[in-house]
């Protein structure tokens, strides 16, 4: 019987888990998510290369418009999939409808879990993972309209001291990698409208760029410094803390740029 | 110069309100406004007396002349003295096309008097009809000058008897007209009392015309005109000094037209929707020029050396170079860069024009059309004459494109341009083809939008064959269809069902508008149209092709924050339909309920458009879903003897008669037509009629296609867009 399996790849090739690569490797199609996310040097060569057969890049359309039916096809002519995502499969995509709809047809599930922005992110900044509250994206405002929820979470979260972790707007196929300082913008925009207090010009917060890479780079300090700075390339994630434990202080202050 | 020295005289007089009077022509096509506009610049001292009658100032345009009818409004300032007192009488000329009635109201509001011009021979058609029953309805008094006599004594060669029998038909008809339309309190003042002098008579032409009591202070008799004209052109022209027909106009102008101070008495409270109480409405029912400025403006033209005019009615204050001006719809300050007044065909600088009168102003470059002007400092306080409306809908489209690749730039502007001038005209770009679609209103429409555009600014287009706009609707409700996201993690329920007549009507007359007090359009839909609560204050949508989106979900969450993008779904999905991918119109649109996903990542307007849209189609496509095709009015005037001919051309093209009379030896016959079906409709009429036939037409309605042709012209209008032949099924909608 053939099995669909969903690969999480981690966010650089190093984070491939050996089950990953016993997965990927035992698949006779492995087609890659070249959407939802961006490792720092997972492409469909270089993965391509590493298990020494072809990658198929699989689109947005493919998955969403046309309900997964390359996947389906395959499936149908006996093969074994792989469905390899940058993460983990099921963190911050939607890729589980895809997963329902094959449990439905009666196809065997594999899951291997990757490591993921969320916990990565978490990690790197030292803070502590159970005073996290709701996560929400910043996207940037689409035909005239901009979405206030991130505002939202972060007033929520804050009411509870607890910390938010930020995912900035990222479409990779059309480009889209929204930078720390466009996400912070866009919060002071809001702000400006709202008034509610929610992200203050001298509050500091966490700035990651691409957690986990050789370059990776975290600067704490205040919005308004961080909003000019130059973090480079993307992915760039955001943390506003909220109450902080004294070691979380500390942790944090590895980071200070003041 | 005598020219100059008349401005001065004008201005002078403009400050004293009394002694002024705005007023405008209206008439069926060629009928002779034009003609009889020129008398009265003539009259003005500013056309030599030689060329009017030939040489059409107000139609500045070539085009406009060689097709004999005007095309856009102008403006002229005119001196006349009555019994030994100055007056000054703003004239605005309005156009007398059908295609165009859409500037017809809005030079209306401007005015207090109207003059309706009727051809003698043709009588009262479709758009004397229509115009004086818009003219009624903004407060505008009529006058009558019947015109062209002289037709009936020298081409159907009538007896002063017979002469004076189809004027007094024409006079009644029009009281008819007043009778019928005007509001109690005003038509019995205003209908038209021949002995009183309220109707004059004459050849604009030629230069004669009277009123009763001028007649018979000079002492002329129907039959000293018959005589006249058999003396040949010397006798006209003795005719034309005895009763010069400015005189006559201008007179019955000044009598019986109000000045400004008392006509806004009673027609702000009509033609303005804000609070006459306030201090701006006070000042506006006062004509007070020492009030806040405000200005309304009825037209635009660009002019190609000082860039943006704007032509209105200054309804309270005195506007000046310099002044800083809020325009209401546009949102934002403009500085008055120049006033002027209108003198034929040119503007004519002054320093200040005060309430009550006519003014052009260059550097309010934002206005268009049916913008209200406000002094700054009563930006908040002052409600527009007008919202944004939804304009006439073009019906007709074509696709252009330059005859040299290089004129593209130029082309650009220039659409930029006309679309600025004539609302009515519609330029979008197809941008898989990059061909520019310019629509309109008729086919006559875009025809003088291609020659004005050769003859004003020197471009040669290649038109396509002009295409007919088509609307999808439906003719039954549907049940709650679920439209899923493409990622699937967003759902909306959503019917579908025909928007009933009554809605319709008060969306299209701008009753019900997109942006109204929630409130205020609920209590007018349960009134007027009996709408239940939830629905009508659940609207949160009307778009501009006449389709309503109604929220009635409850606690929904996230609902709020992607309201505006479901909005976009819904807007999306009415302008292009599932059928042809032709608008929508007339859809009632239910959202019942909603599951939107936690993060804004996954809610954007990529998954919540195709959503919102999907569960509309699905269930339009089930609801009977048909095209609408424009439908318009035929006003035909022919001799009995060709009543067969006409009604076999309009039953063999889909037409329906609608009744006929008979007016003497001549039939009127009202009918119906598809657009479709009327490209060639003029040679045709002509041909089996030997030319004897008078005819307008005027946009009608939209009506379903007979469901015969229905699939035929789907898969035509696909094919031209290169869509696969079949329509889709709701099954297509409605994905796993």
């Amino acid at each position: 019987m053939v099995w669909l399996a969903f690969v999480g790849l981690g966010l650089k090739l190093k984070h491939l888990t050996l089950e990953a690569l016993e997965v990927l490797k035992d698949s006779d199609v492995v087609f890659l998510d070249s959407y939802t996310s961006v490792g720092e040097d997972i492409t469909v060569k270089s993965l391509g290369s590493l298990l020494g057969k072809p990658i198929r890049q699989i689109a947005r359309y493919e998955i969403e418009e046309e309900n997964g039916k390359i996947i389906f096809d395959a499936l149908n002519k006996g093969l074994n999939v792989s469905f390899a995502v940058i993460g983990d499969p099921f963190i911050a995509t939607t890729h589980i409808v895809l997963l329902l709809e094959a449990v439905k047809r009666g196809i065997e599930i594999r899951i291997v879990h990757g490591i993921s922005i969320y916990s990565v992110a978490i990690s790197c900044s030292g803070l502590m993972a159970y005073k996290f509250g709701k996560t929400a994206t910043v996207v940037y405002p689409k035909d005239n309209i901009t979405f206030e929820y991130p505002y939202n979470v972060i007033k929520e979260n804050k009411e509870r001291e607890l910390h938010t972790l930020l995912l900035l707007d990222l479409d990779a196929e059309k480009g889209v990698f929204m930078s720390a300082n466009d996400a912070l913008k866009i919060l002071l925009s809001i702000e400006a409208k709202r008034r509610e207090n929610v992200i203050k010009d001298n509050e500091k917060v966490l700035v990651i760029a691409r957690a986990s890479s050789k370059n990776q780079k975290c600067v704490y300090g205040p919005v308004r410094k961080l909003v000019t700075m130059d973090f480079s390339k993307p992915p760039h994630v955001i943390i506003i803390p909220g109450k902080l434990h004294f070691i979380e202080e500390e942790a944090l202050r590895r980071f200070s740029i003041e | 110069m005598v020219k100059y020295k008349m401005v001065e005289d004008v201005l002078k007089i403009m400050n004293n309100i009394e002694q002024v009077r705005n007023i405008g022509i209206i008439a069926h096509v060629d009928h002779g406004k034009t003609t009889t506009s020129d008398h009265l610049l003539m009259a003005a001292g500013i056309l030599s007396p030689k060329v009017a009658g030939e040489a059409l100032a107000l139609d500045y345009l070539d085009v406009e002349q060689r097709r004999g009818i005007t095309v856009k409004s102008a403006n002229i300032s005119l001196y006349h003295e009555y019994e030994g007192k100055p007056y000054v009488i703003n004239l605005i000329d309005t156009p007398g096309h059908v295609d165009f009635s859409g500037k017809v109201t809005r030079a209306l509001r401007v005015l207090d008097g109207a003059l309706v011009v009727v051809d003698a021979v043709e009588g009262v058609m479709t758009q004397t009809e229509t115009v004086l029953r818009q003219a009624l309805e903004e407060r505008v008094r009529p006058l009558l000058y019947i015109n062209k006599v002289d037709r009936l004594i020298k081409e159907l060669r009538l007896t002063p008897q017979q002469i004076q029998e189809r004027i007094v038909q024409i006079i009644k008809e029009i009281n008819g007209l007043i009778e019928t339309f005007g509001e109690p309190g005003f038509k019995e003042k205003w209908k038209l009392n021949v002995a009183k002098g309220m109707v004059a008579i004459g050849s604009a032409k030629d230069g004669w015309g009277f009123t009763v009591p001028y007649a018979a202070k000079v002492g002329i008799k129907f039959s000293d005109v018959v005589e006249a004209y058999k003396k040949g052109p010397e006798g006209v022209k003795e005719l034309a000094k005895i009763v010069p027909l400015h005189v006559s106009l201008l007179d019955m102008i000044v009598r019986f037209v109000p000045n400004p101070k008392i006509a806004q008495r009673y027609r702000i409270p009509r033609i303005w929707r804000g609070n006459v109480s306030t201090e701006i409405g006070k000042a506006m029912l006062e004509c007070n020029p020492e009030g806040p400025t405000v200005i309304f403006v009825n037209n635009i033209n660009i002019d190609r050396h000082a860039g943006l005019v704007a032509t209105g009615r200054i309804f309270s204050g005195t506007v000046k170079t310099g002044d800083e001006v809020w325009l209401i719809q546009a949102r934002t300050k403009n500085r008055v860069l120049q006033v002027s007044l209108y003198m034929g065909p040119h503007r004519e600088i002054a320093e200040r024009i005060p309430a009550g009168n006519i003014v052009a102003l260059l550097g309010v470059d934002q206005a268009r059309a049916g913008e209200t002007l406000v002094s700054l400092g009563f930006k908040d306080a002052m409600v527009p004459f007008e919202k944004l409306r939804y304009i006439s809908e073009p019906v007709v489209t074509m696709a252009i494109e330059p005859k040299n690749s290089r004129d593209l730039p130029k082309l650009i502007d220039i659409l930029r341009k006309m679309s600025i001038e004539d609302p009515n005209l519609v330029v979008k770009i197809n941008e898989e083809t990059g061909e520019y679609l310019i629509s309109g209103m008729g086919h006559l429409h875009l025809e003088i939008v291609l020659t004005l555009m050769k003859e004003n600014y020197g471009i040669e287009v290649i038109p396509s064959p002009p295409i007919i706009v088509y609307r999808e609707s439906i003719r039954a409700g549907s049940r709650v269809f679920e439209g899923k996201s493409p990622n699937k993690h967003n759902k909306f329920y959503i019917s579908v069902e025909p928007l009933d007549e009554t809605a319709v009507k008060l969306i299209q007359e701008g009753v019900i508008t997109d942006d109204q007090d929630p409130r205020v359009r609920a209590k007018i839909l349960r009134e007027q149209a009996g709408w239940e609560t939830d629905e009508a204050r659940g609207i949160i949508a009307i778009d501009e092709r006449i389709n309503v989106f109604v929220d009635k979900t409850r606690g929904v969450q996230h609902l709020r924050e992607v309201k505006d993008t479901i909005i976009g779904g819904f807007r999306y999905a009415m302008a292009e339909g599932p059928l042809a991918h032709e608008p929508v119109r007339g859809l009632k649109v239910i959202l019942h309920d909603a599951i939107i996903h936690e993060d804004p990542a996954h809610r954007g307007p990529a998954q919540i458009y195709p959503a919102v849209r999907n569960a509309i189609f699905a269930g339009m496509l089930i609801s009977k879903p048909t095209l609408l095709e424009p439908i318009q009015k035929l006003d035909i005037k022919t001799p009995m003897e060709y009543m067969g001919n006409v009604a076999r051309i309009i039953t063999q093209r889909r037409g329906r008669i609608i009744t006929v009379l008979q007016q003497g030896p001549i039939v009127r016959i009202f009918a119906e037509i598809p657009v479709a079906e009327s490209m060639d409709l003029a040679s045709v009429l002509r041909s089996a009629t030997a030319g004897k036939v008078f005819w307008g037409t005027e946009f009608s309605k939209w009506s379903p296609v007979p469901d015969s042709l229905l699939p035929e012209i789907i898969r035509k209008i696909r094919e031209r867009k290169g869509l696969k032949p079949e329509p889709p099924r709701p099954e297509d909608f409605i994905g796993y």
